[in-house]
């Protein structure tokens, strides 16, 4: 982990109020997996006073380029999307445990709104471990549905709320109509809102399938040292720090609550 | 010149320290940070056993800085000396152990435990910290329990003993003399302020306790007025801690009468905060012809 001023190489807008960001990323930085993070000080204001951790969406190991998707909803995404090619960005990372490969060979990736970034990373870097990873993504219209750069073989299914786009549901209703060779030697990969890894978690607890989630949690420092982002366990004399021992956990470590 | 600050036998090397409870077990900054220019990294609080500390959510961001609501989640005084104290004996700052609990028996044998472990320079006795329901700033808030507790850790060590002041009173001036008046080697101030953030949608509280601790750079001019204050009030040194996320914040402290500082919630902004900070305090002194911490001071009269 480093803290560096990442040179911005491109902001572009993949769906209404969804961003992706382009960074350079310096050769003396370690190679990030999917699951990772940074976090940006945006623009070393006052207020907002925090750096905003995000998952990292993409990494080329050819041109040394990673990307960030985000969602536009307060006023440090405001200002990450008012930013410019050629300008830098103050960057730590990359941080945190990363989603690593069982024994199970069949991926089915689960994303929902801000947690589409890390599952697209995740998607297209298991075509490169040879997989043909299943990649379901929710949103609650549409309009939110991003436009994604992924490998051809990854196969992709959008789920949406309102049935304006595939299929008319939540992502746990999309799994639940898979057949069961499509669940043979599964695993899941999920990340997104708390109530869709939790349905994940009991829709795969019955069913055997090994389930890795990846939380977002309000961080303060995101190395460790502030213990402010920690999640409760099934062990109550014991929390985890996202920033620290996440941010991808085993579902069954979690107390979904 | 010689910014250096002498604590019984302490030598801060940098007037610039880092704060409780923002800077971990200092390994967690390992390799982003210039330990070099820290010349005091003050440990997160340390309690006779673990504690797991509060329910989420423990952090809420405002206006210019921050709540917390942590509460003393901690490893526990033996862990802290199994686990914690070998990174810490290997970096050239001090190493000055924040102590925590919910009565007197438990800063008694979190000091007795420690006053023997090579590497430990000092105590800062937190009796401010907002976040538990006993001990902490229930303690600070009351002269008589100051002075009980500063007399009973100064019968227990010989290290620096620095007493950590809330600014959650009337007269924080007076909490100082307390602790002047039974040994205390120096005050640090100020823990974080009480403050609270209501969430709109739920209509309550967004930290589970009500409150929480308020720091960052909105807190800065209340840290600098009680400086001055304390400063002009007791003969022992202050330790200026609150609100510094610039040198020139820094620089306020020190002419407000702080021997030395601590940068707190700024490292979580900027990991690199302290040793700016140390640079810019040193610069600014060479340019003004500051030699000393007592030219500030005199300066700052």
């Amino acid at each position: 982990m480093k803290q560096f001023d990442a040179e911005i190489l491109e902001n572009r807008e993949l769906a209404e109020d969804y961003f992706e960001m382009f960074l350079a990323w310096p050769e003396d930085v370690r190679v990030p997996f999917p699951g990772q993070v940074v976090s940006f000080n945006v623009d070393k204001a006052m207020t907002p006073f925090l750096r905003r951790p995000f998952a990292l969406a993409s990494f080329r190991k050819e041109t040394r380029v990673a990307s960030v998707i985000y969602h536009v909803r307060g006023p440090a995404t405001i200002k990450m999307a008012a930013k410019r090619p050629g300008e830098v960005i103050d960057t730590l990372g990359p941080r945190g445990f990363y989603f690593q490969l069982g024994k199970e060979r069949n991926p089915l990736l689960v994303g929902g709104g801000v947690g589409t970034g890390p599952m697209v990373f995740a998607a297209n870097w298991l075509t490169t471990k040879g997989f043909t990873p299943r990649l379901v993504l929710g949103y609650r219209h549409r309009d939110l549905v991003p436009r994604l750069d992924l490998s051809p073989l990854v196969r992709l299914s959008i789920c949406t709320d309102d049935g304006s786009q595939g299929f008319h549901g939540t992502t746990v209703a999309f799994l639940d109509a898979l057949t069961a060779s499509d669940l043979d030697d599964a695993f899941v990969w999920a990340c997104g809102p708390n109530p869709m890894l939790k349905a994940l978690h009991f829709w795969t607890q019955p069913r055997g399938i090994s389930c890795k989630v990846s939380l977002e949690e309000v961080m303060a420092c995101g190395v460790g040292a502030c213990v402010g982002c920690t999640v409760e366990t099934t062990d109550a004399r014991q929390m985890v720090r996202v920033c620290t021992e996440g941010p991808v956990f085993a579902s069954e470590v979690i107390r979904w609550t | 010149m010689d910014l250096t600050f002498r604590l019984v036998d302490a030598i801060f090397s940098s007037p610039v320290g880092v704060a409780s409870g923002t800077f971990g077990y200092a390994k967690e900054y390992e390799g982003l940070v210039d330990f070099g220019k820290i010349g005091a990294v003050y440990t997160k609080a340390v309690t006779p056993e673990p504690r797991v500390g509060n329910p989420a959510p423990r952090l809420v961001e405002t206006p210019a800085g921050m709540l917390n609501s942590i509460g003393l989640a901690n490893v526990g005084v033996d862990a802290f000396i199994a686990d914690k104290m070998a990174f810490l004996r290997k970096i050239p700052s001090l190493v000055m152990v924040n102590v925590a609990g919910a009565m007197d028996s438990d800063y008694e044998r979190v000091v007795e435990a420690l006053e023997g472990v090579e590497g430990v320079d000092g105590f800062e006795i937190n009796v401010s910290c907002p976040n538990v329901k006993h001990g902490g700033m229930a303690l600070g808030t009351d002269p008589k329990l100051v002075a009980g507790i500063t007399r009973s850790l100064r019968a227990r060590t010989k290290k620096p003993l620095i007493l950590k002041l809330s600014p959650n009173v009337t007269d924080i001036g007076v909490m100082a003399e307390a602790a002047e008046s039974e040994g205390a080697d120096a005050v640090s101030c100020i823990n974080t302020l009480v403050g609270m953030a209501i969430d709109l949608r739920t209509k309550k509280p967004v930290l589970p306790l009500g409150t929480g601790g308020l720091s960052g750079p909105a807190i800065l001019p209340v840290a600098v007025a009680a400086v001055y204050k304390v400063s002009r009030r007791v003969k022992i040194p202050v330790i200026g801690i609150g609100g510094i996320t610039k040198w020139q914040d820094a620089v306020q402290h020190l002419l407000a009468g702080a021997s030395s500082i601590q940068v707190g919630s700024g490292t979580f902004a900027n990991p690199r905060l302290a040793q700016e900070v140390h640079d810019g305090i040193l610069a600014w002194a060479r340019e003004e012809g500051v030699m000393t911490l007592a030219d500030f001071h005199a300066l700052g009269r």
